[in-house]
């Protein structure tokens, strides 16, 4: 009887969690009506999980969870979201409330950034609407290590940010970098927003 | 209406600790609760549960949002508790998947009995905590993976495609897993119910059957 079983009590398992194909589900019940053993075991599988259940969520209520957040986030380093999300939430920012340096509604990516912003036209003709920001000036800091990251507008103006990354090699930009005339190829480009 | 996980994940990486906050809150007591299985001590499954969630702040970018929120985050939860139960040296990590054994006791054993006895016993809550225990000692005598998968189920309800997911498993071993999970227990708590006077289970070591 008990190789008979074998197969049947594993599925009870199955059976219990509503996980059985239909077919199987069809020819368990039918075993189930005619053996009151298997029913017996299928009545100690639910009482087991429900108490299990009863046993723990009873003692998750009964637990004080004062302070349980509060400890978790004292915990917590300062997140520091990827860098493509970052700008992307700069620019949002900024052509929302257009004042002020682009860089200005940065907060935690402002500390990468080495400040260097360039607004090109591409395939357009420069000179948009008042108050856009002209290229003042182009630095760089001859011991960072810098990557570009373009953000094209929807006017095909592109924003291209220069970024200090210490985890990537230099792009070589040397130390008296002027401004390019067109963007420096990335030499790779980001990914789910991580330089 | 609350705001779903997905929205307070993408706040949290952007550095919205309020929200972080949130999902703490909406899933601490889950979160416990597992853990608590997981490590049987109340303070450490305390300290658990934390550390899961500071785990989880740390890598959000990590989560890519192709499951959701609280697969992943029992994911974290129950390979926090398998490090905490070796660093503690009280795993079972070199365990065999499943115990041959189990089977038969299963097919052998009077498991209506521990049925009857646990779905009768609201009123009485002596036995009903006492229960409680052996379940726990029951637990803990489990390889920590079929520990996990028995609570995430019971718990948690996960599905079988969440439980795949959440513990990197085949749907396959998710089931038979399971079995040899609940088979277990069963066989453990029908031990302790040969104890309890007018219930049938077979006593420890014994080799009766109904």
């Amino acid at each position: 009887m008990a190789d008979a079983h074998c197969t049947t009590v594993q599925q009870l398992s199955a059976h219990l969690d509503g996980e059985l194909s239909p077919a199987a589900r069809v020819a368990l019940e039918a075993h189930l009506d005619g053996c009151p053993s298997c029913r017996g075991r299928l009545a100690a599988l639910r009482a087991v999980g429900e108490a299990l259940r009863r046993q723990f969520e009873a003692q998750a209520e009964a637990a004080d969870f004062s302070g349980f957040t509060e400890g978790v986030l004292a915990r917590l380093r300062p997140h520091r979201p990827p860098l493509g999300e970052r700008l992307q939430v700069a620019f949002s920012e900024w052509k929302t409330h257009r004042s002020g340096a682009l860089w200005g509604g940065l907060g935690l990516a402002a500390a990468a950034l080495v400040a260097v912003l360039v607004l090109l036209p591409l395939g357009r003709e420069a000179g948009g609407e008042a108050g856009h920001p002209s290229l003042q000036a182009v630095s760089t800091d001859e011991t960072s290590h810098v990557a570009p990251v373009v953000l094209k507008t929807e006017r095909g103006d592109a924003i291209i940010w220069l970024v200090d990354h210490p985890d990537r090699p230099s792009l070589n930009l040397g130390t008296d970098a002027s401004v390019p005339d067109v963007a420096p190829a990335p030499t790779a480009r980001p990914k789910g927003g991580e330089l | 209406m609350p705001t779903d996980d997905l929205t307070l994940v993408r706040r949290a990486r952007s550095g919205d600790q309020r929200a972080f906050g949130l999902l703490v809150e909406r899933y601490q007591k889950k979160v416990y609760a597992v853990a608590l299985g997981m490590v049987k001590d109340a303070e450490e499954a305390r300290d658990v549960a934390q550390e899961a969630f500071v785990k989880v702040h740390r890598y959000l970018d990590h989560f890519k949002g192709d499951s959701s929120f609280y697969t992943w985050l029992y994911r974290i939860t129950t390979n926090t508790c398998i490090d905490v139960l070796r660093r503690r040296g009280s795993s079972s990590a070199e365990s065999v998947e499943y115990d041959d054994s189990v089977q038969m006791d299963l097919a052998e054993a009077n498991l209506g009995a521990l049925g009857s006895q646990l779905e009768t016993s609201p009123a009485r809550s002596a036995l009903r905590r006492e229960l409680g225990e052996k379940l726990q000692e029951a637990l803990a005598q489990l390889p920590e993976k079929h520990r996990a998968i028995l609570l995430l189920r019971e718990l948690e309800g996960m599905s079988y495609e969440d439980l795949a997911q959440t513990l990197d498993i085949p749907k396959g071993t998710v089931m038979s897993r399971l079995f040899h999970a609940r088979a277990k227990v069963q066989r453990l708590m029908a031990d302790y119910l040969a104890d309890v006077p007018g219930t049938k289970g077979k006593g420890k070591g014994g080799q009766g059957s109904e």
